[in-house]
């Protein structure tokens, strides 16, 4: 027990004590506490009700997951202390509400998280010039302050572009800093085909919708009408969350049938009841083409009608000799191709299923059905593109579709369906204006395709498209706006990359892959952080998000950046930004437009009152829309309300079907070129030529791959193919960190139950899948619904590399993808080879028992 | 039988108050950032972990003192750069990142099961500052919860009570008071709540004895703090 008094009486008996204690605090007082407690200012806190529920404003939501919903908090005393969706009207089939999934509604998960960025840091062992580079990726940091962290990014900046030109300085992606670097003289880019894959560049080429600015399927009401959908890799249950699956549903509950064609049994498989046909990665090509030759092989225009001669002759050139475009050799048509006329080989059933793994009795009927049925809808999401050599599949697609006219018609529609547009499409009804910054050309012309950005750093050279091989000394990387580190391909040559060039710095509220092997962080603020924001979802719709809370912590956001960064640089932002955040906000909310009741006509959005524009403290002119500006910043959407025979409907291609001559397509020859010269004159600046007509070619690193003796059929180092299924922890790399995610979706490994008893692998065990380019371990899940052969591994996991930085525990999807440039320029995530086996290390503990950060740091 | 209640006198209880006000600021100061270089080397220029109150009475305050001691026999981060700069890296690594967070220095993080900040823990936090006139001089950058903030608020709590102490006005008595019984509240509610966890962190994953010792004696001068407190409020105080 303390005696109290007694403890008194010895401090007054040793006065040392009291006089130490009392003249340390008078000499320490002098230095201060920088971040302690201060005396609180008297203003700003006149909007508190503690009795009340709060107020809920309208957050962003703002990730590239595939879906756009509605996002509320309730902000409770400045706190978040909740979240809710779209109940901004009842839910109907026909007015549906914009409803988030689990990581909408994981967001304050992501916001307030305790792994946030805080502060500008620097690594520690950072110097000009890199500093013992190698050491990026697990050095010390240090705190800096934001003056110190832009004094380095800027003096390197300059220094690098002094030494070695401006070609040396890399923004990857796109965002504000390369319009800063563009403005300072310029800097080297990237670019690539992301998730469209094939359908990048090939399908405007011979005519047909890309799936993402251009639609090429018609509108959900309309998918009421159809008999047969065909999801051909698509899987909206999981990659476009929101309100697609829903709209499935509507077609479903109509009668419509489904056929899932998918390396596995997919959660919209399961939901719409589908008849799943598996297929192997790389392969819908090769399936693609045995079911148009049994269509040649079984249609008869009299007894059995399964192919729309009449479509094909009005709507396409290039399928028969006798359709060619003009100046091509009409031995190349498609048709004989497929009878195999000049190469001897018919494209037969049997001769796809010995690639592709589906029975030739199902692919026949697969024929038949597509064929024969009246009103199919052929839709394919962008995975099965997502391939080396994908552009041959893109081709084989669209003309099965061509060839049994499912396109232009009611019920009848071929082409991409997926992210914000899956089971959708049409214009825009609800467009969003512009903010008024500025841009300004980038006077340095190396464009670095992204299969390419890590070998040009490490080899000194790339290959220009169009042009050819470009000398490149790359020693600054500035990653502003993406996660390329993590989710391009040939990730490890990445981290080499990383370790090589003078200096690095990021952009980051976490601390990303693109993070982590930098020399400097800079913290950025999250969306809910902003000024505000308007972001696109489906076509109906159009999502408003305002600013929840101040900037948290040191994080500014990236615009304040560039504007903060083109200072030190000596450059005059205004030329970017002549404006400020909210009047950027504000102008892209004064210039949005609605459709008009008539269908065709845009009118202006939001009515803007002479008081709202004094209340935000911006110029503008006040306007009549269709709804209030501050209504719209609360309600946090604007929807067009939709009924069927409306005026909003959509049937794509429509125009262009009834009269082909009176509305040409943009192609050479105004029509769908199932012979496309333009796709094979582009191919020839590209990496590998592509046929003008869809010709098989074993997919590098698809399943040929698999063997070593493919007429034998003996298997080689690496008999397994792996792909990259969108997972709903995540969107893409985002979100990885967040522990009730994890919880949730624990991320293992897809594998045939076949496979892993071959093996002697059971479910829960560590497998490392691994090739030449990187190993990886997941936990193994066994299931009949994968494709035997075939392993899914799930897209986006956040990096961990062992301490000899060999193996990645993470199950890192690009640990085992190489730096390989196909086509056009085509990355090809989904093709991809590896082996197999049960890991003899010590076995993974579930994600969600990981520390929330994903490096341990000793 | 009867119990003679015990007294104390204002001025005798400013002798405590004033051990507590220097412990607290040595915490304050070694919990609420990185040290700072002046402040080391006055730390050990003027040996002030000698003078760490309540050591008689605490064997684990007694080898808080002693870890920091040996640690300061070898190192001298206040006048060797090598040295400061691998304390200022303890702290950076431990408390602020950018990798995980080895000893997460928020309430938030170990009371609450979403482990988020800036929540209602933080609020309450905020709340108890604003009453007394505080805010976090990083307001909204740092969360409130803090445990260097939570340490700096029982300081100028302390500081208050030295003040009505010293100012022997008509309300001193009440003051103290209602200051000591709100501090024994805070240490219950708040610290006791989550500084052992914390504590233990520290203790795995700290590279230096200093910051080791440093965490003993946060946790430890808690506890002897509480016991004061606790004395303190059943001692009739007496104005001379």
């Amino acid at each position: 027990m303390l005696d109290l008094l007694q403890k008194i009486k010895d401090f007054k008996m040793t006065r040392r004590s009291f006089i130490g204690w009392t003249s340390a605090a008078a000499a320490t007082a002098v230095i201060p506490v920088s971040r302690g407690l201060v005396a609180k200012a008297e203003t700003g806190t006149g909007t508190e009700d503690k009795n009340g529920e709060g107020i809920w404003k309208a957050a962003a939501c703002w990730h590239n997951c595939g879906g756009r919903c509605v996002n509320k908090v309730l902000v409770q005393d400045g706190v978040v202390v909740r979240q809710k969706t779209d109940d901004t009207h009842p839910d109907s089939p026909d007015f549906p509400q914009q409803r988030g999934c689990l990581r909408g509604r994981s967001q304050r998960h992501q916001v307030f998280g305790a792994d946030r960025l805080k502060y500008p840091m620097k690594r520690k062992n950072w110097a000009v010039g890199g500093g013992k580079k190698e050491l990026r990726g697990k050095d010390q940091w240090v705190r800096i302050s934001w003056d110190e962290a832009l004094d380095i990014v800027s003096s390197e900046i300059t220094r690098i572009s002094k030494k070695y030109g401006n070609e040396a300085l890399w923004a990857t992606g796109s965002g504000q800093i390369t319009k800063v670097l563009s403005l300072n003289g310029g800097c080297t880019t990237d670019y690539g085909t992301t998730s469209w894959g094939a359908w990048y560049w090939a399908p405007t080429m011979m005519g047909v919708a890309e799936g993402w600015t251009d639609l090429g399927i018609n509108d959900r009401i309309d998918l009421r009408n159809s008999q047969l959908i065909v999801l051909w890799g698509e899987n909206p249950a999981w990659s476009s969350p929101g309100s697609p699956t829903y709209n499935f549903m509507q077609a479903k509950k109509a009668g419509a049938r489904f056929i899932s064609i998918d390396p596995s049994y997919t959660e919209s498989a399961r939901t719409f009841k589908a008849d799943w046909v598996p297929v192997r990665p790389g392969t819908d090509h090769a399936l693609a083409l045995g079911i148009m030759n049994a269509l040649l092989d079984e249609d008869d225009p009299v007894t059995n009608p399964l192919i729309d001669w009449d479509f094909l002759h009005r709507c396409t050139v290039g399928f028969d000799r006798e359709h060619m475009p003009s100046g091509a050799d009409p031995k190349e048509n498609f048709k004989d191709y497929l009878l195999g006329t000049y190469d001897n080989l018919p494209k037969t059933p049997e001769w796809a299923s010995e690639i592709c793994g589906v029975e030739p009795i199902r692919i026949r009927e697969l024929a038949r059905q597509i064929g024969s049925t009246n009103r199919v809808a052929l839709l394919t999401g962008w995975g099965p593109a997502r391939i080396n050599d994908g552009e041959g599949w893109v081709q084989a697609f669209s003309t099965l579709g061509m060839m049994t006219g499912h396109m232009g018609r009611s019920g009848s529609m071929t082409g991409v369906s997926c992210h914000r547009a899956a089971g959708n499409g049409g214009p825009w009804l609800v467009k969003a204006g512009t903010d008024g910054y500025l841009s300004v050309k980038n006077p340095v012309t190396n464009l670095l395709n992204h299969n390419e950005i890590f070998t040009a750093v490490l080899d000194g050279k790339f290959h220009q498209k169009g042009e050819g091989e470009r000398k490149a000394n790359i020693q600054l990387i500035y990653h502003q706006f993406n996660a390329t580190l993590q989710t391009r391909g040939a990730m490890k040559m990445g981290i080499e990359a990383h370790r090589k060039v003078e200096f690095v710095v990021s952009h980051a509220y976490v601390l990303t892959t693109n993070a982590k092997y930098s020399d400097v962080v800079l913290p950025v603020t999250t969306e809910w952080e902003t000024e505000g924001g308007m972001l696109q979802g489906n076509r109906e719709m159009y999502i408003v998000y305002s600013n929840v809370i101040a900037p948290l912590y040191e994080a500014k956001s990236d615009v304040q950046i560039a504007k903060d960064l083109a200072a030190k640089l000596g450059l005059d932002s205004k030329l970017l930004y002549p404006i400020s955040e909210k009047q950027a906000f504000f102008n892209k909310l004064a210039t949005s437009k609605v459709i008009a009741a008539n269908g065709v006509d845009y009118e202006p959005l939001v009515t803007i009152s002479a008081k709202d524009i004094k209340e935000w403290g911006v110029t503008g002119t006040p306007q009549q829309g269709r709804i209030g500006l501050k209504e719209l910043i609360d309600q946090g959407v604007y929807q067009v309300q939709r009924k069927p025979g409306d005026n909003f409907g959509f049937i794509a291609y429509k125009s262009f079907v009834e009269n082909p001559e009176g509305n040409p397509l943009k192609t050479p020859s105004g029509k769908f070129e199932i012979h496309c010269k333009t796709i094979h004159e582009e191919s020839k600046g590209g990496w590998t030529v592509v046929d003008p007509i869809p010709k098989y070619v074993p997919k590098t690193k698809g399943y040929e791959d698999t063997f070593k003796d493919w007429e034998t059929k003996k298997k080689g180092e690496y008999p397994f193919q792996v792909y990259n299924p969108h997972y709903l922890r995540r969107s893409h790399s985002t979100f990885d960190n967040i522990q009730q995610l994890r919880e949730a979706w624990p991320n293992p490994v897809f594998i045939n139950m076949s496979d892993g008893k071959r093996l002697g692998i059971k479910e829960g065990d560590t497998v490392l899948l691994y090739n030449q380019y990187g190993k990886t371990l997941r936990p193994a899940h066994l299931t009949e619904t994968m494709t035997p052969g075939v392993i899914a591994l799930p897209h986006g996991a956040w990096v961990q590399l062992d301490e000899k930085e060999e193996v990645d525990k993470a199950g890192a999807d690009n640990m085992l993808t190489g730096p390989i440039a196909t086509g056009l320029g085509t990355s090809g995530w989904n093709t991809a080879v590896c082996n197999m086996k049960k890991w003899d290390g010590e076995p993974l503990i579930e994600d969600v028992k990981w520390d929330q950060r994903i490096i341990k740091f000793k | 039988m009867e119990v003679t209640k015990q007294m104390i006198t204002v001025e005798d209880a400013l002798e405590i108050f004033h051990a507590r006000e220097f412990a607290y600021d040595i915490l304050r100061r070694f919990f609420i950032e990185e040290p700072s270089r002046e402040y080391v080397k006055l730390f050990i220029q003027r040996n002030m972990i000698d003078l760490f109150p309540f050591q008689e009475e605490s064997e684990e305050i007694r080898t808080g003192v002693k870890k920091i001691k040996d640690y300061l026999a070898v190192y001298n981060p206040g006048m060797i750069d090598q040295h400061y700069e691998n304390l200022h890296w303890d702290y950076t690594k431990m408390f602020i990142g950018p990798f995980e967070i080895l000893a997460s220095p928020w309430e938030s993080v170990y009371v609450r099961k979403d482990k988020l900040l800036f929540q209602q823990t933080t609020m309450d936090v905020r709340n108890l500052y604003k009453k007394y006139g505080f805010q976090a001089g990083e307001l909204n950058i740092e969360a409130d919860d803090h445990i260097g903030l939570e340490i700096d608020f029982l300081y100028h709590l302390n500081q208050l009570a030295i003040e009505s102490a010293e100012s022997q006005s008509a309300t001193a008595l009440q003051e103290i008071q209602y200051l000591l019984r709100e501090q024994k509240l805070f240490i219950e509610n708040h610290l006791a709540e989550f500084v052992p966890a914390l504590v233990s962190k520290i203790g795995e994953h700290a590279d230096t004895d200093f910051f080791r010792g440093m965490a003993i004696l946060l946790q430890y001068f808690l506890i002897m703090d509480s016991k004061v407190l606790n004395e303190l409020l059943n001692i009739e105080m007496i104005q001379k």
